[in-house]
C-alpha cells in the first residue's frame, strides 16, 4: 500500500485518533463546579481525585520515612571519626601543600613536571587542581593519577565536570617549558598512552609532538546559549565545552573538529572559529631573543623562545605605537599561557619547583590588530 | 473571573486542555489534574483577556506550562508508571489513526507538544514559538524532526503489515 504521509495525511489521522478520546465528563463537572466552590481550592485542588490522592499521600509517607530512616542510620555512622573523615574529608589545602603532599607520593625529581596548576571549571563554578607529569621526552602525562590524588584530596573526581571541561594551560617551570594542553573528556583518560594529546608546544629544546588542529573561539553569553540551543537540537549530549577564562571567564568554546558530528561542526562553523595550525615541526624562532606572537582572526602564530623566561620586561607593543609593560622579580619568570583572537594571557611566577607566586594578565586587543611582544 | 464566564470558559476549552494535556503527558490522570490546576489558575487569575482565543492560548500556555513541571517533579521522574496501552477509551477504533497516534506517542515529550499545537490545534510556528516560548527556528526543526520519526514509524509498521509480520514463518 503506498501512502503518502504528509502532513495532510497526518493532522487528518491525529485530529481523528484525538477527538475519538472520550473525555471524562465528572471531571469537566468538578471544574465546572469550582466556580461555586471557591473554597475548595484551598491553593491545590486536591478534592477531585482523593483515592489517587491518599495513594501518592500514602507512598509519599513511605518514602519520607525511609528516607528519615536511611539518613538517621547515616548520621549514626557519621559519630565514627574515620567515617566522617571518609564522607567529609577536610579540604583547607593550600596549592603549596597539595603540591607538598603529591611530590611525597610522586616523588618529583623522577619526573620533569611540564604541568601543573589550577583548573578553574566555570560550567560548574568549581575549581580543581590538577597534576599532569610527564618524563623527560615528554609523555606521557598522566592525567588518570591526578584525577585520583585529586580524589583522595578532597577535591572531588567529578565526572560531570569534566564531560564539560576543556582546560588550556601553559605553564613554565625552570627556565625551558611552555606546554598549551587542550583537553577534551575523550582525551582526558587516553592521553595516558601519548596518543591524544591535542595540541603540544613546546620550546626548542623539546620537539612538538603529537600536535593536531583543534579550533577555538571565544563566545559572549548569548552566542554560548545560542549554539547550545542548537545543538540540544540535534541531540548532541557531549559537546566538548567549556566556558573559561583566567580574568573575565569568558566562554571559551574548544572543540576538535574531526571528533565532531558534522552537523555540530556546521554550526560551530556560522560563529567563525579560529584555527590554530597544525604544528608539525618546531616552532620557528624568529628573532634571536624575543617572542612574537601574531593574532589574527583566521591564523593564530605562536611563536616562541626559550630565553624569555629570563626576560625582566614583557613589552607588548600595539600597532598605534603604544606599549604595555609587565615587569617581573628576578626571581619570578615569564609564560604565555593563553591567546585568544583578542586577548593575550601573560602569567608570572616565581621559578623553582614550589609556586610562591602565580598570576596571570589579559590583555584586551583589537580582533584584527597585529602585536608585537618584545623580551627585555 | 466570573462563576458564569468561568463556566462558559470551562464548556469551551475543558477538552481541549484535556486532549493536549493528554497528548504530552500520555496519562489520562495526569491529564484530569492538569486540566483542573490549569482552570483553578484561570479562576485565580485576575488579568483580562482580549478574546475566546486569547483565552484559549493563555490555557494552552499554561497546561504546557503544568505539564512540564510534572514531568520534572522527582516523583515523576523517578517513578516509572506501568500505562496499560488501552487505558483512555476511544469512540470506534481506526487502525491508521491508532498508529500515527501511536507514532505521535512515541515521540520525545518537547516533540509532543509542538506536533499537537501544529497539527491538531493548527498553530502556525511563530504561535506556536511563543506558546512553547522558545525560537521560531527551534519549532521549525522540532517539526522536521517529529515528521521524519512519525513517518520512519508509519512505514516501518506499514512494510511489516505488507510482509505479513504475526509470527514466525513455517516453511514446510
Amino acid at each position: 500500500m503506498n501512502v503518502n504521509y504528509d502532513d495532510d495525511y497526518i493532522r487528518a489521522k491525529y485530529k481523528a485518533a484525538i477527538d475519538r478520546t472520550e473525555i471524562n465528563e465528572t471531571g469537566k463537572n468538578k471544574v465546572r463546579s469550582l466556580a461555586y466552590n471557591k473554597e475548595m481550592l484551598n491553593g491545590k485542588g486536591n478534592v477531585i481525585k482523593v483515592t489517587r490522592r491518599i495513594t501518592k499521600t500514602a507512598a509519599v509517607l513511605i518514602t519520607v520515612f525511609c528516607m528519615i530512616a536511611v539518613g538517621g542510620g547515616i548520621a549514626w555512622a557519621m559519630t565514627s571519626s574515620a567515617l566522617k573523615d571518609y564522607f567529609f574529608p577536610k579540604n583547607d589545602r593550600t596549592f603549596e601543600t597539595v603540591y607538598a603532599e603529591a611530590n611525597k607520593k610522586y616523588d618529583f625529581d623522577d619526573y620533569i613536571v611540564t604541568y601543573s596548576g589550577s583548573v578553574y571549571d566555570a560550567a560548574v563554578g568549581r575549581g580543581y587542581l590538577q597534576f599532569n607529569f610527564a618524563d623527560g621526552s615528554g609523555n606521557p602525562i598522566n592525567v588518570a593519577d591526578a584525577l585520583e590524588y585529586n580524589e583522595k584530596l578532597g577535591f572531588g573526581r567529578d565526572n560531570t565536570a569534566l564531560t564539560r571541561r576543556v582546560s588550556v594551560h601553559g605553564y613554565t617551570l625552570g627556565d625551558t617549558n611552555i606546554i598549551f594542553l587542550f583537553m577534551n573528556n575523550d582525551s582526558l583518560y587516553t592521553i595516558k598512552e601519548g596518543s591524544n594529546v591535542l595540541v603540544k608546544f613546546s620550546t626548542s629544546r623539546n620537539e612538538v609532538k603529537d600536535s593536531k588542529p583543534v579550533s577555538f573561539m571565544v563566545l559572549n553569553e548569548s552566542e554560548w546559549k545560542e549554539i547550545a540551543e542548537k545543538v540540544e537540537e540535534l541531540d548532541e549530549s557531549a559537546l566538548c565545552a567549556s566556558s573559561y577564562d583566567y580574568n573575565t571567564l569568558t566562554p571559551i568554546l574548544y572543540y576538535d573538529r574531526d571528533s565532531m558530528q558534522p552537523e555540530v561542526a556546521e554550526i560551530l562553523m556560522e560563529y567563525d572559529p579560529i584555527e590554530i595550525k597544525n604544528t608539525t615541526s618546531p616552532p620557528q624562532i624568529v628573532e634571536e631573543k624575543g617572542l612574537k606572537i601574531t593574532v589574527g582572526r583566521l591564523d593564530v602564530l605562536f611563536e616562541y623562545n626559550a630565553d624569555s623566561c629570563n626576560a625582566h620586561r614583557f613589552i607588548l607593543k600595539r600597532k598605534d605605537g603604544t606599549e604595555i609593560i609587565f615587569k617581573r622579580n628576578d626571581d619570578e619568570s615569564w609564560s604565555v599561557v593563553g591567546l585568544d583572537k583578542d586577548r593575550v594571557f601573560v602569567s608570572c611566577k616565581k621559578s623553582g619547583r614550589k609556586i610562591e607566586k602565580d598570576y596571570t594578565m589579559g590583555v584586551v586587543l583589537d580582533p584584527d590588530e597585529k602585536v608585537m611582544i618584545e623580551i627585555e | 473571573m466570573g462563576g458564569e464566564e468561568y463556566i462558559r470558559i470551562v464548556d469551551l476549552f475543558y477538552e481541549d486542555i484535556m486532549k493536549i494535556s493528554f497528548a504530552i503527558c500520555k496519562d489520562i490522570y495526569d491529564a484530569e489534574d492538569i486540566a483542573q490546576t490549569t482552570f483553578i489558575k484561570l479562576l485565580n487569575h485576575s488579568g483580562d483577556f482580549d478574546d475566546d482565543y486569547h483565552v484559549k492560548r493563555w490555557l494552552i500556555k499554561v497546561a504546557v506550562n503544568e505539564c512540564r513541571i510534572l514531568w520534572k517533579s522527582p516523583w515523576k521522574s523517578k517513578v516509572d508508571y506501568f500505562i496499560p496501552e488501552k487505558s483512555v477509551q476511544s469512540k470506534g477504533r481506526n487502525d491508521e489513526e491508532e498508529l500515527v497516534s501511536e507514532a505521535v506517542g512515541s515521540l520525545k515529550k518537547k516533540y509532543r507538544e509542538v506536533v499537537h499545537l501544529f497539527y491538531y490545534e493548527e498553530y502556525s510556528a511563530k504561535e506556536i514559538a511563543e506558546i512553547l516560548d522558545i525560537k521560531e527556528n527551534a519549532v521549525f526543526k522540532r517539526l522536521q524532526r517529529a515528521r521524519e520519526i512519525i513517518k520512519k514509524y508509519l512505514l516501518d509498521k506499514s512494510s511489516r503489515e505488507e510482509i505479513g509480520e504475526t509470527g514466525y514463518e513455517c516453511k514446510l
